[in-house]
């Protein structure tokens, strides 16, 4: 498929903006569970996504066969002709562009079954019973295509996924995303296992919690998932939607004075980018600064409505609460400044609190205000001057997001690529010290 | 499709203990209207295959969406090879299952394909204007979406099941906001079958009805303190209670472990059939073949009968949901639980209309009986575990029960409780029967499949409520 002859087309039968994203696609997956081989996937496939305007009315289509090209897009144009304007649409990126350049050195490989030995064995060597997880490896050429641009790059990356289960069937787990080759000895198979393996060795004697105020250590993992939360509201398009915690907020002290958030495309990563879904060069966009909401994520159309540029976020939306084929803000990664000491440091400070592993099932009651609950997993581990004493079961996190963000006393010094499934999503987060964190268990 | 579906099929079928083809089509027509503004609208032709390999206890599968005879010999030829490796670290069998022969389709008394996409953004625009002006709400969103999946399964052992589905989707997100707060709420209206549905549902109406209940809650809504008190719960309730804490911990993958990393594992283990999990009165039951409900199936997509499932009989765990993989594994046979999200998914256990079955009293009669309590018609918030024990509830509709009789709104009343706690405290099932559609995520790469979730008013007895 050729993404600018689409464009072309489309021009020529009548569309006066257009966006066209084409993906090649061959990624590979390795899933097993109980130390076994579960399935192996492999996806080679191709997908051209296409925005048009036609006399300010939208629409979106995928085509699929060169043969038909002209017969699609005549009759997408000829469905948008139909429908109303739709005045939250200003236009896409239109000037003239080179895509930010991507400095990784692929991982290349199409067998995974190696990566999936390392995992098993670096989690079954801190004396855990077995272990699920998976290793995938995706390759995109992604090229977009619009009236005024056609840039074309390969975004390819590494997810690692170690569930490990003590003799007592207590988990612990890691997730990470690499780009970069170089990264696999921190950050690979190998980290990932170990660290899935030592914390479920950990989560043992596990007891019923106590309720209460503590002052919390999450983890990567866990406060990656806080994280993706924060990214998702600081899309200009949850803002205007009214899903998002952030509204009305800008230039206001949403955090403490330790978190600055950026949004950021460059770093090797699951959600490096060069370019965006509208052709525009991507930047590091500094959203949170020192506990101070900075910008919002925007695309052209969002930033011409709020007066602003494009932070290079447009993104030709495919998510199950957003609309589908639209050209719509969202973040790449998200990256949070560490801060000096270590994570081991932070733990000696905790007279009495807890260490949180991971959460999941993060919902809102009112997304507006930020106020939601999330599950802790993985290890609950209550700490007793600086140490862990025990672990604890059935606990819940029941908070204000902007009050949790507010309380983070420190962040560590290290800085980890965290990613799971929905829950937390392309983050590069330290450790975080939260106090007075609502903690509520099961009666 | 189905043409190149069997070439697949005799091509892939040679060089492998089991082989599987599932090729789909999907028309599907989205329009999502933001406050009155239509940012989306969007018709869709999707094709794609799968092809499923399983050699020496390995299984491979390929995905592919091009029409190209050489790449899908390329596809097969891959998952064939995957599956020789994965036989090094593998040992996955498949239970043995009849094949069968089939055509299914669902009726629709208002063809999909009939309807203009003129009038469909006209039935959102009406429903906004009407919500705009009804109550202070700060957001609406209204997704309408329709669908026709084409899908042909064909196996080496002699499966050949066609299939035709029409499904018709309304969702709404709205909030209400005003000086002393705000609210929000979500609801998904889902069918299979044609837009004859639309009228009967009545959407404007209920827009308008939870903007006024999301109003009345943040300018009325009382909390209580703390403590035991009586319970009632409407379908929504129910129905949220069935799919998380029954439906869930009773896919058998669960219980072996293979979600392990992703979704959880289960409370349930293999040797707790026939345990006490609720009371005597409690019968869960997942169910697909329950007519024009969301996630409806004649065949599943290992070509396996539907029927219904009681997960939960007479309050004992009684049967787990099965794919051919788990069966196989727990030495049983598969009853029909295999489901893709789409074509380039792998097929693995999953729910379809999960709910309990209703009682012999009317809903009124489940009043009298509460002096002092509190009805929770439908939530906002929840969550559980990922072995599907701690759950959570957090009332959207909710009311005070005093001697029996409805009183004023209840704001945000909280139930924070064990699987077992909740199905245990069920001591009466009214007669009544509603369901609401949604979409259960699981698995990696995520698969969201169309489920119903619902049941009758239930009551439950001492049970901790917070706030």
């Amino acid at each position: 498929m050729d993404a600018e002859k689409i464009v072309k087309i489309a021009l020529k039968k009548g569309a006066d903006e257009v966006a066209v994203k084409l993906t090649d696609a061959d990624d590979i997956q390795l899933r097993f569970s109980n130390n076994r081989g579960d399935i192996s996937n492999r996806w080679v496939v191709s997908h051209a996504y296409v925005f048009l305007s036609v006399d300010g009315r939208t629409t979106s289509m995928e085509v699929k066969k060169e043969e038909d090209l002209e017969k699609n897009i005549e009759k997408g144009i000829n469905f948008a002709k139909k429908l109303p304007k739709n005045p939250d649409f200003l236009g896409i990126y239109d000037k003239k562009s080179t895509a930010s350049k991507l400095s990784f050195r692929p991982i290349d490989t199409d067998e995974l079954s190696e990566f999936g030995r390392i995992t098993i064995e670096s989690a079954l060597s801190n004396g855990v019973k077995r272990v699920s997880g998976e290793i995938y490896r995706a390759k995109h050429r992604v090229t977009v295509a619009t009236n005024y641009n056609v840039l074309s790059e390969e975004r390819s990356y590494l997810l690692t996924t170690a569930r490990a289960f003590n003799d007592e069937g207590n988990p612990g787990q890691a997730s990470t995303h690499i780009a970069d080759r170089e990264e696999l000895e921190r950050y690979g198979p190998e980290f990932v296992g170990n660290k899935a393996g030592m914390l479920a060795s950990k989560n043992i004697n596990v007891k019923e919690g106590q309720e209460g105020e503590f002052t919390v250590l999450l983890d990567p993992l866990c406060f990656g998932s806080t994280i993706t939360e924060v990214a998702s509201a600081l899309s200009a398009f949850s803002v205007d939607s009214g899903r998002s915690f952030f509204v009305n907020k800008l230039g206001e002290e949403v955090a403490s004075e330790v978190l600055t958030v950026y949004d950021d495309p460059h770093r090797p990563g699951g959600g490096m980018a060069g370019f965006d879904d509208e052709a525009a060069p991507t930047k590091r966009a500094l959203t949170i600064e020192k506990g101070v909401l900075k910008n919002y994520l925007h695309s052209t159309s969002t930033a011409k409505k709020y007066d602003t540029k494009t932070t290079a976020n447009a993104r030709i939306s495919g998510g199950y609460f957003m609309p589908l084929g639209s050209i719509i803000p969202g973040g790449w990664q998200t990256y949070v400044e560490p801060g000096k000491r270590s994570m081991a440091d932070l733990m000696a400070d905790i007279d009495k609190g807890l260490y949180i592993a991971n959460t999941w099932y993060t919902r809102f009651q009112d997304k507006l205000k930020g106020d939601f609950s999330t599950i802790p997993r993985d290890g609950i581990f209550y700490i007793e001057n600086g140490e862990i004493k025990e672990a604890w079961r059935s606990m819940r996190i029941s908070e204000n997001i902007l009050n949790m963000l507010k309380n983070i006393r420190e962040m560590s010094s290290e800085n980890v690529p965290a990613d799971w499934w929905g829950e937390t999503q392309r983050t590069f987060v330290p450790y975080a010290l939260i106090d007075s964190v609502r903690i509520t268990k099961a009666r | 499709m189905k043409d190149i579906a069997e070439r697949a099929l005799r091509y892939g079928e040679k060089n492998s203990d089991y082989f599987e083809v599932r090729a789909e089509r999907t028309k599907l027509t989205l329009n999502f209207m933001r406050n009155g503004v239509l940012s989306s609208s969007t018709e869709r032709d999707d094709f794609g295959m799968a092809v499923r390999a399983l050699v020496k206890g390995g299984m491979g599968a390929a995905y592919m969406n091009s029409g190209d005879w050489d790449d899908i010999k390329k596809s097969v030829d891959t998952a064939i090879t995957m599956a020789k490796r994965a036989s090094k670290i593998s040992d996955v069998r498949l239970s043995d299952e009849k094949a069968y022969r089939d055509f299914w389709t669902v009726e629709q008394k208002r063809k999909i394909e009939s309807v203009d996409n003129s009038e469909k953004t006209e039935w959102l625009k009406e429903i906004d204007r009407a919500a705009a002006e009804s109550a202070p709400v700060a957001a609406r969103i209204q997704i309408l979406r329709d669908s026709l999946k084409e899908k042909h399964i064909l196996t080496s052992e002699g499966t050949e099941i066609s299939s035709l589905l029409p499904t018709i989707e309304y969702r709404y997100f709205i909030v209400v906001a005003n000086e002393k707060g705000s609210e929000q709420a979500y609801s998904q209206l889902a069918w299979t079958g044609g837009y004859e549905r639309w009228d009967e549902w009545d959407p404007k109406e209920r827009v308008l009805d939870m903007a006024k209940v999301l109003e009345n809650s943040i300018n009325s809504g009382k909390t209580l303190k703390d403590g035991k008190m009586g319970l009632i719960v409407g379908p929504e309730v129910t129905g949220i209670a069935s799919h998380e804490s029954c439906g869930h911990p009773s896919e058998a993958d669960r219980i072996l472990g293979r979600e392990g990393y992703l979704a959880g594992e289960s409370f349930i283990k293999p040797e707790m059939v026939g345990q006490r999990i609720g009371s005597e009165i409690v019968n869960v039951v997942d169910d697909p073949t329950v007519p024009n409900s969301f996630g409806y199936y004649k065949y599943d997509d290992e070509g396996v009968p539907a029927r219904r499932r009681y997960l939960y009989k007479n309050g004992l765990i009684n049967e787990f949901l099965q794919n051919r993989e788990t069966a196989a594994k727990l030495g049983t046979k598969s009853n029909g639980a295999a489901r893709a999200s789409g074509w380039d998914r792998e097929p693995i256990v999953r729910m379809s209309t999960t709910f309990v079955e209703p009682g012999d009293c009317e809903v009124e009669e489940l009043f009298e009986d509460v002096k002092y309590g509190v009805y929770m018609k439908s939530f906002t918030e929840w969550n559980i575990d990922d072995v599907r024990f701690n759950q959570k509830y957090t009332g959207r509709e909710a009311y005070l029960i005093e001697n029996g009789e409805i009183k004023g709104p209840i704001r945000r009343p909280i139930i924070e409780l064990t699987t077992k706690t909740f199905w245990s405290s069920v001591d009466a099932i009214a007669k009544d029967l509603d369901f609401v559609g949604a979409t259960c995520g699981k698995s990696d790469p995520e698969q969201g499949v169309d489920v119903w979730t619902g049941g009758p008013h239930m009551r439950l007895r001492d049970v901790y409520m917070r706030w």
